[in-house]
């Protein structure tokens, strides 16, 4: 299944290669996860698949042939060993590529309308929707009150 | 009255949806400005691609302003920047190449049929010093101030127009403000 995930990406990759050539994808970066003990092998997968590589923006370092996605893989199984925390990690992908280098964003300042936005977008149209209601219906009244 | 001002409502999303689009639509949604930007370089220390026992660091540019330009053998982009960097290196811009995931000899060979506009050039084999230098792309180019500070990152190739109108007004203004 994993194996036919991989097949599947690569074929991806070789077809998307021409047009990316120019912005640094080559088809020769290192997907392998090299050397990590165990415990350290599950953070390092999933850190890999929650930072998102900065030339192929839709795909995350993990699965990316980039050769950029290649060498921050190298960094993070680096820090990973020197005994970095998952935070730490994070945080210095985002010191050098902006928090456009996490999918899921930290909530700080800069980016709660990005994690609020929709709920205040809901509230307003329920208060729309609850204003309209009401004054419907108040001259739903007023019109039978009008026609006995 | 109340009701007028209701109807005007629709009108006035139209307006914002299209301020909204007017400005925050065509730019390049790959763009990612770098948060390195007005901060210290990065340190780093790597061999020189001619001469592997020199190390090019943060002491190389020191006191100058500088260009560090990230270029590879294997980046098309980058051979229709080759004779605009040549041009900005014969305007007197000190020029540095950063060799991104490259072999030496291929990179030799790309110099040399290319031009070499380059003062001295970092080899960056495996690519960790360029990441560390929040690289996403090559070609890019990072102006380097007097203290060592990235005073500006361009992503993507510096054209004729570029050079020109920005890049050689830059380290202009970054010189005289160093002095």
């Amino acid at each position: 299944m994993i194996r036919r995930a991989c097949l599947l990406l690569l074929a991806l990759a070789v077809a998307t290669s021409a047009a990316a050539a120019s912005a640094g994808t080559a088809g020769n970066a290192e997907s392998g996860p090299g050397v990590l003990p165990p415990r350290l092998e599950a953070r390092y997968q999933a850190l890999t698949s929650e930072l998102r590589c900065p030339v192929c923006q839709n795909e995350p370092i993990a699965t990316s042939q980039a050769q950029i996605a290649g060498a921050l893989r190298e960094i993070v199984r680096k820090k990973l060993l020197a005994g970095e925390t998952d935070r730490q990690i994070k945080q210095y992908m985002i010191s050098r590529y902006g928090l456009f280098a996490v999918y899921k964003p930290p909530l700080e300042r800069g980016t709660f309308l990005l994690w609020f936005g929709p709920f205040i977008l809901l509230i307003i149209g329920i208060a729309v929707a609850a204003l309209a209601i009401r004054r419907r219906r108040r001259s739903l009244i007023d019109s039978e009150a009008g026609n006995p | 009255m109340r009701r007028w001002l209701w109807g005007l409502l629709p009108l006035a999303v139209v307006v914002a949806l299209i301020v909204v689009f007017a400005t925050r639509f065509g730019h390049d949604p790959r763009y990612i400005p770098s948060p390195l930007v007005h901060k210290p370089a990065p340190q780093f220390s790597l061999p020189e691609l001619y001469r592997p026992e020199q190390q090019i660091d943060n002491g190389t540019f020191r006191g100058r302003v500088v260009l560090f330009n990230v270029f590879a053998s294997w980046c098309v982009a980058c051979t229709d920047e080759a004779p605009v960097l040549d041009y900005m290196r014969h305007q007197g811009v000190p020029i540095y190449g950063l060799d991104f995931t490259d072999t030496r000899d291929a990179a030799k060979a790309w110099l040399q049929h290319w031009g070499d506009p380059y003062e001295a050039v970092a080899f960056d084999h495996d690519g960790e010093e360029g990441a560390n230098w929040g690289i996403w792309g090559v070609p890019e180019t990072y102006v380097i101030d007097r203290q060592g500070r990235i005073a500006h990152k361009y992503t993507g190739v510096i054209t004729r127009k570029i050079a020109d109108d920005d890049v050689l007004p830059l380290v202009k203004r970054l010189r005289e403000a160093g002095q």
